[in-house]
């Protein structure tokens, strides 16, 4: 019979919180990683450089085809090894979930920035805009509350994937569950306080991203 | 084992009676004759164990996940047998401990990836490892053992009844218990999990009969939880010294060397004695002789 023992974990409660500061720092500059990159690869296949697109439409589909651990792993091991250098736990965590979610958000701007209304984009162009201020002043503000929504959902994919990172020994909030479970050999309550402070996260994110949403939409 | 040839009596009991220090110097020795380009390398100034004294920092792979021998304290330290011996190492080097955490599986590729310069976790020393790192001499001294539940010891009245193809042994992956297993035990069936109260929990939950792991960390697991019993596995020959490894080659001789010096010194100033009795007080200190011929 087991017996519960959830004050055991009162004393542990800093490693825990301290978990949850380093997820949300992970989860948050990976988000912009993945935001800058996913701009990059969106451009790339939108460009008519034919080698830019291939180069593109390649990388894309190689960070699409393999699982985030596998990428992780792959990045803090095998490409340290490869390259001689020593490449620190957090950058290949943040570089991994930056550059995997890059490739999923690229989807989403090339989809934003072509369904911006062709009209608009001819009648700046007969107004004498240039290409770059066209794209500045017209394509991204439409594609911007375009994309926003599902760009919100990809950062409460990204705060649950940063558990993921735990394998590189980086003591984000899965990770220090785990060590919590090594020093009290509670596991069961441990657990179940990260998989609730997860949930209960995830959820006033869910909320905030429902949020976003209406804003986009509004006007319309 | 005859240990005539050898003498110990200016030293006492705590030498070893066979020199593990002719097994080291006889091993440089060999590496130096294979390779003298690298000898050529290594006698000059720069090597792993200048680079680490000139950055006054000692990065030492830990494994934080195995109690006694490395865990984290409530406000997040490295804590534990390990831990205690690297900042000894590093305090006699005049460095700096860093203390960079890993998985077990990780922990050997890491070393290979240069993201520390020693692993000083505990690490049993088996032939396979051998082949792919440079061990330095024992600092410590692994013995296994079955975890069980109470009311399953019964069931397991001497050790033979758990080479049966019915028993399912739960083993954290990359554990060097493996080896005693498929010696001692060859017709149980070994499932592997990534950490080592993963395997515990599996046994709680009658997933797997038993779980196998160092005698250290699952003596202080039954204390903690009521109705388990721990089970030694004291077949001679089933227990093996733990060492300090890096990686091989010209560039870790002059660390490799040192690091032998320094584990001497371990054991004359009685340092071997206090830290094993600080981390496992149940446990009487083993004898340094048993390090030679693993009993």
């Amino acid at each position: 019979m087991y017996h519960l023992h959830f004050e055991a974990l009162l004393p542990y409660a800093p490693l825990l919180i301290r978990g949850l500061y380093v997820t949300f720092y992970i989860s948050i500059v990976a988000m912009a990683v993945g935001v800058v990159c996913g701009l990059l690869f969106a451009l790339a296949r939108l460009s008519p450089l034919f080698l830019l697109h291939i180069v593109a439409r390649l990388l894309i589909d190689f960070i699409r085809g393999v699982p985030l651990l596998v990428l992780l792993i792959f990045i803090y091991y095998g490409v340290s090894i490869f390259l001689g250098i020593n490449i620190p736990a957090m950058v290949a965590a943040i570089s991994g979930l930056g550059i995997f979610y890059g490739a999923y958000l690229a989807e989403i701007f090339r989809a934003g920035i072509l369904e911006v209304d062709k009209g608009q984009i001819e009648a700046a162009k007969s107004l004498g805009m240039g290409q770059l201020r066209v794209f500045q002043r017209v394509v991204m503000p439409h594609a911007f509350r375009a994309v926003l929504p599902p760009v919100t959902n990809s950062f409460i994919s990204i705060f649950k994937d940063s558990s993921l990172v735990s394998v590189l020994a980086i003591s984000e909030l899965t990770r220090a569950g785990q060590e919590v479970v090594i020093a009290t050999f509670r596991a069961f309550e441990t657990y179940t306080v990260v998989a609730l402070t997860y949930y209960s996260i995830a959820t006033v994110l869910s909320f905030m991203s429902s949020g976003v949403e209406k804003w986009v939409r509004r006007g319309q | 084992m005859s240990s005539t040839e050898y003498d110990d009596t200016k030293l006492g009991a705590i030498m070893p009676r066979r020199s593990l220090a002719g097994l080291s110097l006889t091993a440089a020795a060999a590496t130096l004759i294979a390779a003298p380009a690298a000898a050529q390398a290594a006698i000059s100034a720069s090597g792993r164990l200048d680079r680490i004294l000139k950055a006054g920092k000692l990065r030492a792979g830990q494994y934080l996940s195995y109690r006694p021998f490395g865990f984290k304290t409530p406000d997040g330290k490295p804590a534990g047998f390990d831990v205690d011996l690297t900042t000894m190492l590093a305090d006699d080097m005049g460095v700096a401990p860093e203390f960079i955490d890993n998985t077990w599986e990780g922990i050997i590729p890491g070393l290979l990836a240069d993201k520390f310069d020693i692993i000083s976790a505990n690490l049993a020393i088996t032939v396979k490892r051998a082949l792919v790192v440079q061990y330095a001499l024992p600092i410590s001294f692994t013995s296994s053992a079955f975890l069980v539940r109470a009311n399953q010891a019964t069931e397991f009245t001497s050790l033979k009844a758990f080479n049966h193809p019915s028993v399912t042994i739960s083993v954290l992956i990359q554990d060097a218990v493996h080896h005693i297993l498929t010696r001692f035990f060859p017709k149980a069936k070994v499932v592997d999990f990534n950490t080592a109260d993963e395997a515990i929990l599996a046994m709680l939950t009658n997933k797997v009969t038993c779980s196998a792991a160092e005698i250290s960390y699952l003596t202080e697991f039954s204390q903690e939880h009521q109705g388990l019993k721990v089970i030694p596995i004291d077949i001679p020959g089933s227990s093996s010294p733990a060492a300090m490894a890096m990686v091989p080659g010209a560039d870790n001789i002059h660390l490799l060397s040192f690091i032998n010096t320094w584990v001497h010194f371990y054991y004359w100033t009685g340092r071997f004695q206090t830290l094993w009795q600080k981390w496992t007080p149940w446990s009487p200190v083993p004898k340094v002789e048993k390090f030679l011929a693993p009993v």
